[in-house]
């Protein structure tokens, strides 16, 4: 049994957005807000768990990071960047039906940021290869 | 000596076969969701009190010190979390306090580190079990689970030369064939704990001779085969501890958390001579029956460990001195029955019933157990007040024992998660669940999808439609003739969509269907999610087809989720007793529509209930941001309400399972469960709008996407 003590109960982590070196799409990744108004305090709890996923889907856990970013939409389902990151991990998984509808979601959140326009294209372009 | 032998080698066979392959039929639990905490969220002391006692955490006055206690003050609770076992790992339970501000988490901190929390995580409830013909609840422990002073209560009271007897004991039997024999039948026991527990699990209870001389020459087997320790852990996790409504709680596991609220190893010694003297009659010495019969047999089990040297005087005396405090004992004894069915039939194709009941599989949902309860007593509440105060429908009930149904179903728009599912009025008359069995019309409620139809097709919510009466053929292959009505009988001339939606017209809702062509209509429900046979017949605009309440539910998900529609989903994981994830489902959507369409379908719906056919939810006194449709058939034979929050879509039907007419609208019937429903589980609900593509602009007071726009 997986001793992963107390992983889903407790993050402090920084609210800010950190880079994502392994992605391919992105060197970094923009705020999904990308209104000057504060956040509220759902959204940042979303925020917080969308960093808890990236440290698991960095660390290889992608069904743990799916998990994560699920409990993120479900905080905040406005939060277009957990979408996306579980389109990518859905990707990285070889779900690619799934992916594709995660990715929509994202493009309809996020897709007026330009700072994310690339990210973005470069998931649809990778499951565009992919899909059958 | 022949028949000896082979009477000796037959139980031999019993024994081994037995003992050695699946010894208990363990049954599989439901879980519902876990629940998110986190600094802002909307919840009272008051809710969070109530989550804790479904858990079984254990309130105490003195301040937080194991696993499951909690310490609820004027404006703080202090929650020592139980340890857990989730589908993606363990985790160790620590003492957290969460502060409130009203009815707002204002902070969370981590009490050993003293650390603030950003988000925190309830476990899991316990729903239901899935349980075999027995109707055993048992959770398997071993014996390094046990704490010693449980087992050395359990034999000190039992069977207190169980290590030095090779199964049976002597002197006991001779001391209870004494009694016997003063008696001249059987009544006294005198039997081993390998004998009790040769008995529990191969032998009938009736005391007679020819039992008694099984019993024996197996447990002297038993004790051959095994040792001293494998029998005593089979004996606690066997061993009977009284009844929870229909169930029997078996195996000391069981009867820690029924009694205690505890996990077996967190028992005290006290705790552990309670449970031993339960034993000999757990009816009798239940501590809930008979609390100083049960305080006076904890004080005898001490005593016999006292003097049979397995505690010293100090822990007698503190033990005899510590205060019983006892697990708030739950008159409700199944859950979310329909929805334990439900889930039970998706798993059927891959796991079998027999498995479900015996292979003690975890089963992780995503129901919210405080929203199955507001559903449960709205519904409840509402077709109870329904069958007083309408005399048809009372009129029904005396004279024909007819019974008013209902059903709720409530899902997360954006994931699909199902977080509320009251298949009917009482699981316990009727067993059909009509959110996933039921085929009726949807009537009204169907409407949205042809005004979708025309708003893709370029038409606007200021479009005009003729509301004036007109006949077509009722379908292609026949020539009878259809001519649509009002149900308030009245023509309104021209109209824009949005007042021909709002206030439910039927002449200009058929008309605008046949105009945007009623294969078009069909297109939109089916790419929507309604699968059940539709034909693209004039009537189809007013719903005149069947469908499944949860079918309309999923066409439904994609106006508050910005045009992607969700799946609705009930499992997530799929986990055996040792913990491998056999099944691991995630939410699935899919987009349909624009978000542009979508906002302009929410600003429609939100008309229905500000303004339109169901203006009556403002006056039962729901606020906030809504949007929704009434449905209601023809000859009043279903009573319909879809309706959602940004985040909280809900159905609610009200009508005969015989489809005789009920006289009631979906306003009048449907509509007042959903509101109680989401004033109540629909908290936090304080956005103003929907989210708002950036396409979508405003002139002369009407939303328009841009481009379709009117041009002077």
């Amino acid at each position: 049994m997986n001793k992963q003590i107390g992983f889903f109960f407790i993050i402090v982590l920084m609210m800010g957005c950190a880079p994502h070196p392994k992605s391919k799409h992105s060197s970094s990744f923009p705020s999904s807000h990308s209104s000057s108004a504060p956040l509220t305090p759902a959204q940042s709890a979303s925020v917080a768990l969308v960093e808890q996923g990236r440290e698991a889907a960095l660390s290889g856990r992608y069904d743990q990071a799916a998990d994560i970013f699920q409990e993120a939409i479900s905080v905040d389902p406005s939060n277009g960047v957990a979408y996306y990151e579980l389109a990518v991990v859905r990707s990285r998984s070889g779900d690619y039906g799934d992916a594709w509808g995660f990715l929509e979601k994202a493009e309809s959140l996020l897709g007026h940021n330009p700072q994310w326009q690339d990210s973005l294209n470069a998931l649809r372009q990778e499951l565009s290869q992919k899909k059958p | 000596m022949v028949v000896l032998g082979l009477y000796l080698f037959i139980l031999d066979y019993q024994i081994k076969s037995k003992f050695e392959a699946h010894r208990w039929n363990l049954p599989s639990r439901v879980y519902s969701d876990s629940y998110p905490l986190y600094p802002g969220k909307n919840i009272s002391p008051a809710d969070i009190d109530r989550k804790l006692k479904r858990l079984h955490y254990k309130k105490v006055l003195i301040p937080i010190k194991a696993p499951g206690e909690f310490q609820l003050g004027s404006a703080e609770i202090n929650i020592f979390l139980h340890n857990f076992s989730y589908p993606s790992g363990d985790f160790t339970g620590f003492p957290v306090r969460i502060e409130f501000e009203k009815n707002t988490v204002r902070v969370i901190q981590n009490l050993e580190t003293h650390e603030d929390v950003k988000t925190l995580k309830l476990e899991p409830e316990l729903i239901g079990s899935i349980f075999d013909d027995k109707m055993e609840d048992r959770t398997l422990v071993t014996l390094t689970e046990i704490p010693d002073e449980l087992s050395q209560a359990v034999v000190a009271v039992e069977d207190e030369r169980f290590f030095s007897h090779h199964g049976i004991d002597p002197i006991s039997i001779a001391r209870a064939l004494l009694v016997d024999m003063i008696h001249l039948r059987a009544v006294q026991g005198g039997s081993t704990l390998t004998q009790q527990l040769i008995k529990n699990y191969f032998l009938h209870s009736r005391k007679t001779l020819v039992r008694k001389f099984n019993e024996m020459f197996m447990s002297i087997l038993l004790e051959i085969h095994y040792t001293k320790e494998e029998i005593l852990e089979a004996y606690l996790n066997e061993v009977y501890f009284g009844q929870r409504g229909p169930v029997s709680v078996t195996g000391v596991a069981e009867a820690a958390r029924m009694y205690f609220s505890k996990e077996v190893s967190q028992l005290s010694l006290s705790e552990s001579a309670l449970l031993a003297g339960m034993i000999r009659s757990p009816g009798e010495y239940s501590p809930y029956k008979n609390p100083a019969r049960s305080h006076e047999r904890r004080n005898l089990v001490l005593r016999l460990m006292k003097e049979q040297g397995m505690i010293d005087a100090g822990d007698y005396e503190k033990a005899r001195k510590e205060k019983i405090i006892l697990a708030e004992s739950s008159h409700k004894f199944v859950q979310a029955p329909f929805f334990i069915d439900f889930v039970q039939a998706q798993l059927k194709a891959d796991y079998p019933n027999s498995i479900l009941k015996s292979e003690g599989m975890r089963i992780f949902t995503t129901l919210d157990l405080e929203a199955q309860e507001i559903a449960e007593t709205a519904l409840g509440n509402h077709l109870s007040k329904l069958e007083k105060e309408k005399p048809k429908l009372k009129k029904n009930l005396n004279e024909s024992g007819k019974n008013l149904e209902g059903l709720l179903v409530a899902v997360q728009s954006q994931t699909g998660a199902i977080r509320a599912f009251v298949g009917g009025r009482s699981f316990e008359k009727s067993q059909f669940d009509r959110v996933t069995e039921a085929h009726r019309q949807p009537g009204s409620a169907f409407k949205p999808f042809v005004y979708l139809t025309a708003l893709a097709q370029g038409h606007t919510l200021a479009s005009t439609i003729e509301d004036k009466s007109f006949t077509v053929n009722e379908g292609p292959l026949t020539s009878k003739n259809w001519t649509p009505e009002n149900y308030d009988k009245v023509e309104h001339g021209t109209v824009t969509l949005r007042r021909a939606l709002e206030e439910s017209m039927n002449i200009a809702t058929s008309r605008l269907g046949i105009e945007v062509g009623l294969d078009h209509v069909v297109e939109t429900a089916r790419a929507a999610g309604i699968e059940s046979p539709m034909e693209p017949y004039p009537s189809l605009c007013l719903g005149s087809f069947e469908v499944t309440p949860l079918e309309l539910v999923r066409a439904y998900t994609m106006f508050p989720n910005q045009g992607t529609r969700s799946e609705p989903l009930s499992i997530l994981n799929v986990v055996t007793r040792d913990g491998v994830v056999l099944e691991k489902k995630s939410f699935q959507i899919k987009k349909i529509i624009s978000p542009e369409l979508a906002y302009l379908m929410n600003s429609l719906l939100r008309g229905v209930i500000d303004r339109g056919t169901a203006a009556s939810a403002r006056t039962m006194g729901f606020h906030g941001l809504a949007a929704g449709k009434t449905g209601t058939t023809s000859d009043y034979r279903d009573s319909w309400f879809v309706g959602y929050t940004p985040d909280l879509l809900a159905l609610t039907w009200v009508g005969y399972d015989d489809n005789s007419p009920t006289g009631l609208s979906g306003a009048s019937g449907a509509l007042p469960i959903w509101v109680e429903f989401m004033k109540r589980a629909g908290l936090g609900n304080e956005k103003e709008d929907f989210p708002k593509p950036e396409n979508i602009i405003i002139v002369d007071g009407e939303l328009f996407i841009r481009g379709t726009e009117p041009h002077e």
